[in-house]
């Protein structure tokens, strides 16, 4: 099953009337949004309004939503809408289509120009959060560190890491499992300051 | 030993990699419709992917507010009926298929209706009506055209009666 078939399902629950599901895919693709929007749209506060808005919007649209382009292509035409709405409505130029719809949603990388942007305390949070996943990575063992890098940063398969780790594939099952959860009790503290973003 | 929730947790995990069977997943999304929880370890996991990815923006986290949002949106509800996959669509076009050749040979092949028993046709012991009248024939012929049922609407007009054409 890939990231489109898996999205449909989610979609589907959403049109059952599970608002919760919806939650489900604003937390997998807000920080994707963000980026993309980013690059119309140069403050940081207001591309999280945009990105918000883009997501009420297609909360809005989705009984029309037949899973015709997967769920994140059709979800990123709603935000470049969005945010040349934005910003003809605040006067500013509108980047020209062809700045932005002959790109690829995946393609580009303007990280640092982000960081730039960003307010102080947000690229604080951004930097802990970071720097704890990566120390919570080089603390695990081996096998668990393997078997998550292959899958997060590599976006193999359950099966291909299988191959490579030259296990079954539920031990590869349970170990990004395992990895996940001791990042996950690291980044705890962390989190945990924010109960407002809770859901 | 494992409890409930770790395997829910795992299931999870599984669910984010798109590594979770579709029955799974139905399972999975009732409980995280109901168990916070779940749900927070949903945002925890697919925040440690994206920090592993490197993205920039890890600070980023308006789930809630979106969906607080949402509370005063009317709630959705449009089935769409799921498209059959495409194996299930050839395999019912050649049963439909198969079905449709089953019918025809069969209405084809079937000796035709002989029965058995055929009532030995009754002699005409009677005499036979007397050819009606000329004017009743015609009279009869104008009702037949407009007459509701009759199957060839308009078309008696040019059927003669055995009755007429004596």
């Amino acid at each position: 099953m890939g990231d489109r078939e898996a999205d449909q399902i989610l979609v589907e629950r959403v049109q059952q009337g599970d608002k919760q599901a919806f939650g489900l895919l604003v937390s997998k693709y807000q920080r994707k949004l963000v980026r993309l929007l980013s690059r119309l749209v140069r403050d940081p506060a207001e591309v999280e309004d945009v990105a918000q808005e883009t997501f009420i919007k297609a909360y809005r649209a989705l009984p029309g939503f037949r899973g015709e382009s997967a769920f994140y292509t059709w979800l990123y035409r709603i935000g470049i809408n969005a945010a040349k709405n934005y910003l003809a409505a605040k006067g500013r130029r509108t980047p020209t289509s062809s700045e932005f719809d002959s790109e690829e949603a995946e393609g580009f990388d303007d990280s640092e120009q982000l960081r730039d942007n960003n307010s102080p305390e947000r690229i604080l949070m951004s930097k802990q959060i970071a720097n704890t996943v990566n120390a919570a990575m080089d603390r695990l063992p081996e096998d668990l560190r393997n078997a998550i890098s292959m899958r997060e940063i590599d976006g193999m398969s359950y099966e291909e890491i299988a191959q490579i780790m030259d296990c079954p594939i539920g031990t590869v099952r349970s170990r990004i499992f395992r990895a996940r959860e001791a990042i996950a009790e690291k980044l705890k503290p962390l989190l945990d300051l924010a109960p407002d973003k809770r859901w | 030993m494992m409890t409930g929730a770790t395997n829910m947790n795992i299931e999870l995990s599984s669910m984010i990699d798109n590594e979770l069977e579709e029955g799974g997943q139905q399972a999975l999304l009732v409980a995280l419709h109901s168990e916070k929880e779940l749900r927070a370890a949903w945002d925890t996991y697919i925040l440690i992917g994206d920090s592993l990815r490197a993205s920039p923006e890890l600070a980023t986290d308006f789930t809630a507010s979106v969906i607080n949002a949402l509370r005063a949106e009317p709630t959705i509800l449009a089935i769409h009926p799921r498209k059959s996959p495409p194996i299930l669509r050839s395999v019912a076009a050649l049963a439909a298929s198969l079905a449709g050749v089953a019918v025809v040979g069969w209405l084809a092949l079937s000796p035709p209706a002989t029965p058995t028993s055929t009532p030995a046709i009754a002699k005409a012991t009677r005499p036979l009506p007397a050819p009606a009248s000329e004017r009743m024939q015609e009279y009869l012929m104008a009702h037949q055209t407009y007459s509701p049922s009759s199957r060839i609407q308009g078309g008696s007009s040019y059927i003669r009666t055995v009755s007429g054409s004596r």
